[in-house]
């Protein structure tokens, strides 16, 4: 056996022999990016998928060599964005903020390669933090749920229990309570390990239970665990609010709307910015202003949100926006209920309680 | 000669299949093979990387091993490993002023615990209820899961990541990276104790009277039990040390890489040790390269990923395959073969 | 015969070597080759389908078909019919495991039959078989013949070469030892022959016993058991053989298992005027009992050990020193313990599979006798499948201990061995004893007739 194992190592070396130097950096003179995805892989229809569509777009637009990896594993962020960086690619981009440890460690080392990183905060000379206001997108779509809900109870349902997604939990809550001071919300996530992603059967029970407790309106941040808040949604007549892609046609009539986050243009943008030289390093933020956040308007839901609540919420936006109404960010406050703790249950006051500040990220 | 044509006809085959796969998928043999070879061993630090792959395997490897010299199945070296990766991380948040070989020591000493009270559940319940090892085995892999999940998240969590992890361990319980020989790759010392465990294993079994009774035990029970061995004793005891040396991957991934635990971190390094395992044929000594061929492929195949156009990394797992069926069907191939030979040289 | 029957492929010889029907060299490549040339064969362990009836067990692999591949049973049984004669009646509708042992072996010589076999080999086929058995199936096998069939069969008991056979081969070691044609056949030249030496007749001398060692009183196991023991009463005094007779499956094995701490039970057992351990480990390591098993390959050794490790069974606690044994002491105690007792080996580290039967059961009875010294053997079958001097050897190492005023409670299956060894002979059916007779007034017609069941 020990011997057949070696053979196994010299035979494959025999067959390299005329390998001489490590592969070779390509010498015309495209632009070559690399994408490295999280686990849920390009095909998980939510967040990974946008961002392959933002840099599948960008290799249509422009001339450029892109190569998608995908990592099934914690272990494999750091091969990965090395063996990229190592054979030339001038940008690379990584998707979700489990790569941030990987990137931390292996920026410095390729001083002369770019990086990106979505959803994460990567202090380094040349790497571009691409982070997104969900707080903001969340707000606008809770002001939506909060005017239109008949129950006076709406629902939150988050995938993996984590700060970003108590981000959009944060300003979903207070969206909801400035259209209804009175609303009721209630809180489910699916879980505490990326398993979350990716469990519709568990989305399901947990929107039926919301109904059953009087929710008419559930808002899922929770990757492609949502299937399965819509399918709950359609069972029972109630309505779902999507996330991340415009996930109206899923369901239609039954999604009243969706918090668009538009990683798909973060990473256009940034590939277009490394094309003509532009590639700037440094947190980027995408808010409403610009349109990386908003609510998704389309045929779909066209007869769910009247001119009327249309216009309510245009005006939201302008207030967001010259300052007249703040939305609390997770980030900066550590609690999920600054303004009226009373509103709070005892268990969101308790990790509101143990929070510090870490990472504040003010516009 | 003849020893020379036995072993080069199943690495013939193996390179065939796996050629004839990839020509089926559009893409080049030879370049293929370049890019994994080139990968695992290119470079000091993809040496570094390879190496650091293979370690955790190696512990898995010798823990299916033992278990296996026992005649038992241990399936569940993935939740010993977390486990005893959960015990280490405790251990060394807990009891943070700990300086020097100490600190170390406990740690290593804390994933042994950790990992053989995981294993010696599996071995209670195997001797003592007559429970079949690998049912039980497989569904205590779900409440390890659970466990690490909830420590993890309730009790150590990072405050400074959103990532499903622990804080980091003080300086005192890292161990050194291997960075002048292999610069940037995390393999580390525990890459030693790996090899150390395996001639300690080796020793165990060959020339300890536990070591005895454990073979004897596993190849033929029945006489052992009418010879007044304690069986049930033994089989305890074997998973217990199968599931100790599974925890000691704890080391390898805490103490020597991240300096603190991930939720599942692990790809699968317990699966992966019953395939180094069987590779092995039981044989501690052989754990060694089996485990170096699948972290070969392992760190091998990433770079293939970026390289090729085609090919993913899944091809690492049809080379698995092909491996193991060409090591499960080699005695009755060298056989066929050696009578054919003896045949051919007559005439 | 396991390459003649294709099971085995022979090393290929020279070009005359091979096998020769009707002096034709034919190439039996497997077992169908052998049964399209009428060569069948009935293997030691028996090969049936335990669920199935016996016709279906019969026909299986043969099955004659109707249209739309139905099984045509009524075709079958009628070509069975015009085969069987008077003593070879089989219930055919019967599930096979209901069937006494004696009924398989029916089973199987019909399945042969059925397949027109023209050449019958049967490997060892009265092991299992009570007396009477034996005789119906010797005249069944004499039908054959006058038939034209050709019997070929393997055994190691010399009255049943000299009843049945015309020409006898001795092999020992792999090669032809002697070839005796019907009027050579005697049983002197056969044992000349199977051992390379003659041996005078076995003559048991008879020892004073002494103090009662074993007593067991109303022993009985639970109704769980497959071979439930009831009320079984006992005893065997030191420097005594007390035997037990009866057809393999009445309890006897139930009964070395409570010996052995294996099953637990109701009742008594003294030693020595002390109460008998429970625990297997007592037993054997601190009672120091001594055990030769039903079943070497699986009960007494380690198959896949080398011959050291195969010595060291049962002694780890006395070889070991700090935990460790050492390869050298292992050497010494595997040398020492072997001596006088003929075992043919290579060397020390040879696999113990590689060797003969006789020579694995004269390790097993070196370990336990001469290894551990003990006071009480439990001595089963101790001579099951094993050649005349092997047998020899052994009677003669059981008789030594039965001096040193050693107990000896002997199981057997081979009533010619029990009859030569025991001081007293007890017979079991279905968990009890039912006779009880002591050397000077053994009667073979009552004992046969109680192993069956019979009144004495």
């Amino acid at each position: 056996m020990g011997r057949l194992l070696l053979a196994v190592f010299v035979g494959l070396f025999l067959g390299c022999t005329k390998k001489e130097s490590g592969p070779s950096v390509s010498s015309d003179a495209k632009v070559k990016v690399g994408l490295v995805l999280d686990k849920g892989g390009k095909d998980d229809k939510s967040f990974n998928a946008a961002a392959f569509k933002g840099a599948s777009d960008a290799a249509k637009d422009f001339d450029i060599e892109l190569k998608v990896v995908e990592s099934p594993d914690d272990a494999s962020y750091e091969p990965a964005i090395r063996g990229l960086a190592e054979r030339g690619f001038q940008l690379v981009i990584t998707v979700g903020f489990a790569q941030s440890d990987a990137l931390k460690k292996i920026s410095p080392q390729f001083p002369k390669t770019h990086f990106a990183i979505v959803d994460a905060m990567v202090d380094v000379p040349n790497v571009a933090s691409l982070l997104f206001s969900e707080h903001e997108g969340s707000y606008l779509v809770g002001y939506i749920a909060g005017s239109k809900t008949e129950t006076g109870t709406v629902g939150f349902i988050g995938g993996m229990d984590v700060d970003l997604i108590k981000r959009f939990e944060l300003g979903y809550r207070e969206g909801v309570l400035k259209a209804n001071p009175k609303a009721k919300i209630l809180t489910n996530y699916v879980g505490v390990s990326s398993e979350a992603w990716m469990n519709p059967t568990k989305g399901r029970e947990l929107t039926l239970s919301q109904i059953g407790r009087g929710a008419d309106i559930i808002f899922s941040a929770a990757g492609a665990t949502n299937s399965g808040v819509f399918d709950a949604v359609e069972e029972k007549k109630k309505f779902a609010i999507g996330v991340d892609s415009n996930q109206n046609w899923v369901k239609p009539g039954r999604v009243l709307t969706s918090m668009m986050k538009r990683v798909d243009l973060a990473v256009y943008n940034t590939i277009k910015a490394e094309k003509e030289g532009k590639f700037v390093w440094g947190n980027k933020f995408f808010g409403i202003a610009d349109k990386g956040v908003d609510y998704a308007l389309d045929e779909h839901n066209a007869a769910l949100i009247s001119d009327e609540l249309k216009k309510k919420v245009e005006q939201v936006r302008t207030d967001i926006l010259s300052g007249k109404i703040k939305v609390s960010d997770y980030y900066v406050t550590r609690t999920l209920c600054p303004k009226s703790p009373l509103n709070c249950d005892r268990s969101q006051r308790r990790s509101g309680e143990s929070g510090r500040t870490t990472q504040s990220v003010s516009q | 000669m003849k020893n020379l044509i036995k072993t080069l006809i199943p690495v013939v085959a193996i390179l065939t299949v796996v050629t004839f796969v990839i020509l089926v998928m559009g893409d080049n043999p030879f370049n293929v093979f370049q890019s994994i070879i080139w990968g695992a061993f290119g470079s000091a630090t993809s040496i570094g990387y390879t190496l650091f792959y293979s370690t955790p395997l190696v512990f898995t490897g010798l823990s299916v091993v033992v278990a296996l010299r026992a005649g038992l199945f241990n399936i569940g070296a993935e939740g010993q490993l977390y486990i005893g990766s959960l015990s280490l991380v405790a251990y060394a948040l807990m009891f943070k002023d700990q300086a020097g070989a100490v600190a170390i020591l406990g740690a290593v000493v804390a994933a042994l615990l950790g990992g053989a009270l995981w294993g010696s559940l599996v071995g209670l319940l195997k001797a003592f209820r007559g429970s079949h090892e690998v049912v039980v085995s497989i569904m205590l892999n779900f409440v390890s899961y659970a466990l690490c999940g909830y420590f993890i998240l309730n009790q150590f969590k990072n405050p400074f990541s959103q990532n499903p992890e622990t804080s980091e361990v003080e300086a005192a319980f890292r161990i050194s990276n291997w960075e002048a020989i292999f610069p940037h790759a995390p393999v580390n010392n525990a890459a030693l104790l790996a090899v150390f465990c395996v001639g300690l294993v080796w020793w165990l079994l060959y020339r300890s009277q536990w070591g005895f009774d454990v073979r004897f035990v596993g190849e033929s029970p029945e006489a052992a039990r009418r010879a007044g061995l304690p069986v049930r004793m033994r089989l305890l005891q074997v998973m217990a040390v199968s599931g100790a040396l599974a925890g000691l991957v704890g080391v390898n991934e805490i103490l020597g890489f991240s300096h603190k635990m991930k939720d599942q971190f692990s790809p699968g390094y317990g699966f992966m040790g019953i395939a180094v395992a069987l590779l092995a044929r039981g044989e501690p000594l052989r754990v060694i390269p089996a485990a170096l061929l699948f972290g070969m492929l392992q760190k091998g195949s990433l770079d293939l990923e970026i390289d090729s156009q085609k090919m993913t990394r899944d091809l690492a797992y049809v080379i698995q395959g092909v491996v193991m069926i060409a090591v499960a069907a080699q005695p009755y191939l060298s056989k066929k073969l050696e009578k054919r030979w003896e045949l051919w040289t007559r005439n | 015969m396991k390459i003649v029957f294709g099971l085995y492929e022979p090393d290929p010889g020279s070009a005359e070597c091979g096998v020769y029907l009707n002096g034709r060299k034919s190439k039996i490549r497997n077992p169908q080759d052998a049964m399209n040339l009428g060569i069948g064969m009935v293997q030691q362990h028996f090969a049936l389908v335990e669920n199935l009836t016996a016709l279906d067990n019969i026909i299986l692999g043969q099955e004659p078909m109707k249209r739309f591949n139905v099984i045509d049973r009524a075709f079958a049984k009628n070509k069975l019919q015009g085969l069987v004669s008077e003593s070879l009646k089989v219930p055919l509708e019967a599930n096979v495991e209901d069937l006494q042992v004696g009924v398989h072996q029916r089973v199987e010589l019909l399945k042969l039959l059925y397949r027109d076999s023209e050449i019958l080999i049967l490997d060892e086929p009265t092991a299992v078989l009570t007396p009477q058995e034996i005789d119906d199936l010797f005249s069944f096998l004499r039908d054959l013949r006058k038939e034209g069939k050709t019997v070929l069969i393997i055994t190691h008991k010399l009255d049943e070469l000299l009843a049945l056979c015309d020409d006898v081969t001795v092999l020992r070691q792999g090669s032809v030892k002697a070839q005796l044609s019907r009027d050579q056949l005697t049983k002197e030249a056969l044992v000349k022959a199977m051992t390379g030496r003659s041996i005078e007749k076995f003559i048991k001398p008879t020892f004073q016993p002494g103090a009662e060692a074993l007593v067991i009183q109303n022993l009985t196991t639970s109704a769980g058991t497959e071979e439930r023991l009831k009320e079984v009463c006992l005893s065997v005094r030191q420097g005594e053989t007390v035997g037990i007779a009866g057809v393999e499956g009445n309890g006897q094995s139930t009964l070395v298992e409570c010996l052995l701490g294996l099953t637990s039970y109701i009742g008594h057992i003294q030693f020595n005027g002390q109460p008998y351990p429970h625990k297997t480990k007592e037993i054997r390591e601190v009672l120091n009992v001594g055990y030769v098993s039903e079943d070497r390959q699986t009960q007494s050794l380690w198959l896949s050990g080398t011959l050291e490790e195969n010595c060291a069974i049962g002694f780890g606690n006395r070889l070991a020193r700090y935990g460790v044994l050492s390869k050298s002491t292992l050497h010494h105690h595997a040398e020492e313990m072997l001596k006088g007792f003929d075992v043919k080996y290579d060397h020390l580290e040879q696999k113990i599979s590689e060797l003969s039967g006789g020579n694995q059961q004269k390790l097993v009875v070196a370990r336990e006798l001469k290894g551990r010294d003990p006071r009480f053997l439990l001595c089963c079958h101790p001579t099951r499948g094993v050649d005349v001097g092997a047998i020899e050897l052994i009677h003669q190492r059981l008789v030594e201990f039965q001096k040193n005023q050693g107990a000896v409670l002997l199981i057997s299956s081979e009533l010619e061995e029990l009859l030569s060894l025991s001081d007293r002979l007890l017979v079991m059916y279905q968990g009890r004893i039912v006779l009880e007779q002591t050397r000077e007034n053994f009667d073979l017609k009552s004992i046969g007739s109680a192993m069956l069941g019979g009144q004495p």
